[in-house]
């Protein structure tokens, strides 16, 4: 909070991953801003780079895995892709703690969740750290009978309480970013529930920031303040939660919308694109929206779209937004 | 006379077995459910994990069969009969259980091979270019490997054999599941102009709500191997009368619909040991103490509306102790 600037920057991000076929483009110029205590969800298909965001906010991807090419990643003021491993230690658990999407491979299969959580306290205040305060944190994820839950190992546990362990872990050394990268996607409904109320829970007491990705714009409306809409490597769209689903802008999120069945609606076709969405190293030239794009014009083959604000904190990558036909 | 009907069918597993093998508790995945589906009607099965509405799934197509009860598919007992001609099963990863060295044609015309079919091979390949259009896919692909395809394409081949058995009735078990959603939108499009053009009838398995109310013109409510709900698809999501059912409805995070009340409390109990009473009691916002005791009978709440609860909507009269999901 010292700094001043964001949490979290993304500025111009490129990342190339080694392959046995070369270096291979997956994210191509991010931009993206995380405000202390707000909260951003990234949304986008399989493959869209969402996940790889995520990962590079502390860096996770090894030297050997992937390597920025251009602009860089700065957290708590931090260049992580300049940084050293210390430092990088240093960010990663105090600074930005990770949930993943299996909280089964977050989690050590022979120790009790109890000492994963002890660990996790230690780890960044290596002395004070309790039991009692173990079984706080449990209680404060909404474990039932937390004495007992600490003594048991993961597998005996549920899914849904397996998940609320993994944020308990990466809460305990009050991180100032939460990175929760499809935490709810193997849940089911009403424990995706659970456990999004829980993370609204926690933001509004803790005050922490989360980074969420998700693949459900339901889920990203739900919970965050912004949401940025990854396609093909590219932010194609960003804007506030509140508005922008309900008048989005670039084509691509505007089919995204009108492809989810919603209860209630008329049945009938539903909106689907054409194709699906490129893989890295066949991204199309061009916007890379416009083979499958229902608007696109003979110069989106062409042209890259550059980035089009057109609304306090709400902008994408289509020049021709949304026009006299907003979904 | 329905094309299918399900009678009080009861699959249970042995579990935990003791120091000579013998089970000391049964898994009851499936336990007294009745459901029959009309020539051409699509009926919606909806459940969280464990709720063993794949394990129905399987029952109905023969890959199992029932501890107890009956399955009669065109009026035949086909109870662990499995590739009965016209009932077909596909599933989230269909083409995951074949060889990974067969061809797309090898995989398609598979259901002709295993009921001893033979025809020349230009018929055949025209056949399989046939079936190929009618699921999207170019005859180009009938040469390539499960590998070369994405996850939609996959899913469409997958569609594509079972089509050439030319179903009367097909299981869909989590079929869109695991698809990006605007591929998802393209295969739900693809299996309701299927269902259209060929009057087959489906039961379409699904943990998605809204993707189930969009396809299903009935559904069915599943919780810890009962059915607890039935009637028109359209009617249940919007007014649904179990208190589990609406707690699912809620629970669903769709953009632009506001949050349903407080998440559901705790999660499923184990099928090895369900509660006495209704099953769900123990979750339940508006349990009584006879919820505890007596298991609700399974009645007509209002015309084509079927409910298995005490409490909700218009009162119970004759409250009998007999099994949810039987009639």
């Amino acid at each position: 909070m010292s700094m001043g600037g964001p949490l979290v920057e993304f500025e111009g991000f490129t990342l190339e991953l080694r392959t046995e076929q070369g270096p291979l483009r997956v994210l191509d110029g991010v931009d993206l801003r995380i405000d202390e205590g707000e909260v951003l969800a990234l949304v986008g298909e399989s493959g869209s780079g969402k996940t790889l965001c995520a990962q590079s906010v502390t860096r996770l991807l090894g030297d050997d895995r992937a390597r920025c090419t251009r602009g860089g990643v700065r957290l708590a003021g931090v260049d992580v892709f300049k940084a050293d491993e210390r430092a990088l230690r240093r960010l990663r658990g105090a600074t930005a703690g990770h949930v993943f999407q299996e909280p089964a491979a977050a989690l050590n299969p022979v120790m009790r969740v109890g000492d994963q959580v002890l660990e996790s306290l230690r780890l960044h205040r290596p002395t004070e750290a309790t039991r009692a305060e173990v079984v706080r944190w449990l209680a404060r994820v909404g474990i039932p009978a937390p004495e007992h839950r600490a003594r048991q190992y993961p597998h005996e546990l549920s899914g849904g309480l397996q998940q609320r362990v993994a944020i308990a872990i990466a809460l305990a050394p009050r991180p100032r970013l939460l990175v929760a990268d499809e935490p709810t996607t193997a849940l089911d409904v009403t424990v995706q529930a659970q456990v999004l109320e829980l993370l609204r829970e926690l933001r509004r007491e803790v005050g922490m920031a989360i980074l969420l990705v998700t693949h459900n714009l339901g889920v990203a409306e739900s919970i965050a303040d912004r949401i940025a809409v990854l396609y093909a490597g590219q932010v194609v769209e960003e804007g506030s939660a509140a508005s922008m689903l309900s008048n989005p802008s670039h084509p691509y999120t505007r089919a995204l919308v009108a492809a989810i069945p919603r209860m209630g609606h008329a049945r009938g076709e539903l909106a689907s694109v054409p194709g699906g969405v490129p893989a890295p190293g066949s991204w199309p030239g061009g916007c890379r929206f416009h083979p499958r794009c229902p608007v696109a014009r003979p110069s989106c083959a062409m042209e890259t779209p550059p980035w089009t604000a057109f609304a306090a904190g709400h902008g994408s990558r289509c020049p021709y937004p949304a026009g006299g036909d907003r979904a | 006379m329905s094309l299918l009907e399900v009678h009080d069918v009861r699959m249970h597993y042995p579990a935990s077995p003791d120091a000579w093998g013998r089970p000391r508790a049964w898994l009851r995945a499936v336990d007294g459910v009745s459901l029959s589906i009309a020539e051409g009607e699509v009926v919606g099965l909806v459940g969280e994990s464990g709720c063993g509405k794949s394990t129905l799934g399987r029952v109905i197509t023969g890959l199992e069969r029932p501890t107890a009860g009956t399955v009669r598919f065109g009026g035949r007992d086909v109870a662990g009969r499995a590739g009965t001609p016209g009932l077909q099963l596909v599933f989230q990863d269909s083409l995951g259980s074949m060889d990974p060295r067969w061809t797309a044609a090898e995989i398609v015309s598979e259901p002709w091979r295993a009921r001893g079919r033979r025809m020349a091979r230009g018929e055949l390949r025209r056949k399989v270019a046939g079936l190929l259009s009618d699921v999207g896919l170019e005859a180009a692909a009938m040469d390539r490997y499960p590998h070369e395809f994405s996850g939609g394409q996959r899913q469409r081949i997958g569609l594509a054999r079972a089509l050439a058995d030319e179903p009367r009735l097909l299981v869909c078990d989590e079929v869109v599941s695991a698809l990006d959603v605007s591929v998802q939108a393209q295969v739900v499009n693809l299996l309701m102009r299927l269902r259209r053009e060929r009057g087959m009838a489906m039961l379409f398995i699904s943990h998605d709500l809204a993707v189930v109310e969009h396809v299903s013109a009935r559904m069915a409510v599943m919780y810890l191997g009962r059915i607890i709900e039935e009637g028109r698809a359209r009617e249940v999501c919007a007014r649904p009368l179990h208190p589990y059912t609406a707690a699912l409805v809620s629970a669903v995070p769709e953009p632009g619909r506001a949050r349903g009340g407080p998440a559901l409390q705790g999660e499923p109990p184990s099928p090895l040991s369900p509660p006495p009473g209704c099953t769900f009691h123990l979750r339940c916002p508006i349990a009584t103490t006879r919820c505890g005791a007596v298991s609700p009978s399974w009645r007509e709440a209002s015309p084509g509306r079927w409910v298995a609860c005490h409490e909700a909507g218009p009162t119970d009269p004759g409250v009998q102790a007999s099994p949810a999901g039987t009639r």
